[in-house]
């Protein structure tokens, strides 16, 4: 029975935040844009071009591809140079896909904790029997859900996007294949776990949504630092790097939850002290 | 029974309530006066599990609220109203409601006809669909009463609800507690509003981080002062002041906007005296008249007291 009240209290938390975010455009408009640029927009403006540039006068040096781990979907010593100009640029997107669970669990992390001090709701909220873990999870799913969804239906799209744009080069629809999926599927919760225990560490202290937006955003350094590295060719996101990335950041995750779930108490959270 | 016994609070190295007791019975409306940071609000938060105590212990029916194990328990049979309603302004007022009756464990098939009726009590029920953003102050603090009661609280703490409300809403709020009171429910009140106080409260602590006094308004305001005759005069020149002073002695307690004011023991005796004397001194005496003391008075002589400490 206890259990039961336990679990409806998550549930019960969860449903009031998204109710919220529902009728809040600072939240729902990066829900929607930013999936769509990155997802839709970018790709569109990026491989159409390509799709459609005469290349028939280039060739590619195969000695040079030797040495680099570029992904690509389909055998690399098949690809046409129009296709392994794709394949770069599908290769220049991968961070993309960090970028979409960082940053959207951070806006609605941030507006679900600090916004709670904002609109003054809090104390009421926490002169209710609901426990601090049962706040925490039912906090964390309110962020955790909606950002997921977006990150999957923003790879959805691109896959979709991706394969009509590339078609005519590859002659098959190419995405999405392992790596991908590995990608999205593993990094994605990942990195959005990241965000949403740097946001509960966070709003323990902050008490101003915009403050704890900026300091929430600092999760995306490294998956800026993993793009340009990638960019300036340092370093090629293949499967190898991507399972490294995934332990990192699943130990970061580990690291901080653990110090955002000692901290998360009552007292704390009211006074803003740690 | 709510319960305190010796309780005190610190923030690194700043007392912000120490040594503090008292009892709060069903049925009683209690309250707490002091001036700002006296640490009213912090009792309050310690009441309700949201600060721990640094020393002493808060029994809510036996149980200790600073037990996180047990806290839930306790805060399942408190409310708690503050002086911002804190409610989700894009909600609906119902859903609010609806919101808090689910935290507190209140069956869904329940919920629904708990918060009808307390809407219609409080008035709004007509609008109990629309945001919470559309409505005023005085509204957002009723929807915020009827969240305190929701779960039908044994306790009800109050921190200074009425605080910024007009005097109509605040009006409604105070009629609202009496008829909470008449249901035999114990009422924690902090406030500044020492007529709220006096009107409302069976009990009150001063408080100004440790216990100035507590009891009754009455017994407060007969503790701390004697019967006071007020005597309205003409001119009184400074030289006349100095005579009563002379005559008078402690009894003399001030001249303020043409009254005089004498502590008096017994005033059939005493209060002739006083008129022969200020006739004799050719001061125009135009009206005599018993001054009652208010549980103002009894905060000001407190609060300045401990200042001068």
């Amino acid at each position: 029975m206890k259990q039961n009240k336990k679990s409806r209290r998550y549930a019960v938390i969860f449903h009031k935040d998204i109710d919220e975010f529902r009728s809040n455009l600072l939240i729902t408009i990066p829900l929607f844009i930013l999936p769509v640029v990155m997802a839709v927009v970018l790709p569109v403006v990026t491989i159409y071009p390509i799709s459609n540039m005469d290349m028939s006068n280039y060739s590619i040096d195969t000695e040079r591809l030797e040495n680099t781990s570029i992904h690509s979907p389909i055998p690399i010593e098949s690809l046409s140079p129009k296709g392994l100009l794709v394949v770069l640029v599908l290769n220049a997107f991968v961070p993309f896909f960090m970028i979409i669970p960082a940053v959207i669990p951070s806006v609605i992390a941030a507006h679900s904790f600090v916004g709670e001090k904002n609109h003054r709701t809090l104390e009421a909220l926490l002169a209710t029997p609901i426990t601090e873990s049962e706040l925490l999870i039912g906090k964390a799913l309110s962020a955790f859900i909606p950002s997921i969804l977006a990150s999957y239906l923003a790879f959805a799209m691109f896959c979709i996007c991706t394969d009509i744009l590339t078609y005519p080069v590859f002659g098959a629809y190419v995405l999405p294949d392992l790596f991908w999926l590995s990608l999205v599927g593993i990094l994605t919760p990942l990195i959005a776990t990241l965000s949403i225990v740097s946001n509960i560490l966070i709003s323990t202290k902050v008490s101003d949504v915009r403050a704890a937006q900026q300091l929430g955003s600092l999760v995306i350094v490294p998956v800026i630092v993993v793009f340009v590295l990638s960019g300036v060719r340092i370093v090629y996101i293949d499967a190898f790097m991507l399972y490294i990335f995934a332990i990192i950041i699943a130990l970061l995750d580990f690291l901080i939850g653990f110090i955002a779930v000692k901290t998360f108490k009552r007292e704390k959270i009211l006074l803003g002290r740690w | 029974m709510l319960k305190l016994v010796n309780v005190s609070k610190k923030f690194g190295n700043r007392w912000a309530v120490r040594d503090i007791s008292f009892d709060v019975q069903p049925g009683m409306v209690f309250g707490i006066i002091g001036p700002n940071g006296a640490g009213k609000t912090t009792t309050i938060r310690m009441m309700l599990g949201l600060l721990k105590p640094t020393s002493g212990r808060i029994l809510m029916n036996d149980i200790d609220v600073a037990d996180e194990t047990q806290a839930g328990n306790a805060r399942a049979h408190i409310g708690f109203l503050s002086e911002n309603p804190g409610l989700y302004e894009n909600l609906s007022a119902y859903k609010n409601l609806f919101y808090f009756a689910q935290l507190y464990g209140i069956e869904k098939k329940e919920i629904d006809e708990r918060i009808t009726a307390i809407m219609e009590l409080l008035g709004i029920g007509e609008r109990m669909h629309h945001r919470v953003k559309t409505f005023s102050k005085g509204m957002k603090q009723k929807i915020a009463i009827a969240r305190a009661i929701i779960h039908e609280p044994e306790y009800l703490l109050l921190d200074e609800p009425t605080a910024s409300l007009d005097p109509s809403s605040a009006k409604t709020v105070r009629e609202f507690i009496l008829n909470l009171r008449n249901s035999k429910r114990g009422i924690v009140l902090a406030t500044h509003n020492l007529h709220e106080a006096q009107e409302l409260c069976d009990n009150i602590l001063v408080l100004n981080t440790v216990n100035l006094g507590m009891g009754k308004p009455g017994e407060l305001v007969s503790k701390l002062f004697s019967q006071c005759t007020a005597v309205s005069v003409g001119h009184v020149s400074r030289d006349a002041i100095e005579k009563i002073k002379a005559g008078f002695g402690d009894k003399f307690i001030s001249y303020t906007q043409d009254k005089l004011m004498f502590a008096v023991q017994n005033p059939e005796h005493e209060n002739p005296k006083i008129i022969q004397f200020l006739v004799e001194n050719n001061i125009e005496v135009r009206y005599v008249e018993k001054e009652n003391r208010t549980l103002e008075d009894v905060y000001i002589k407190l609060v300045r007291q401990n200042e001068a400490k």
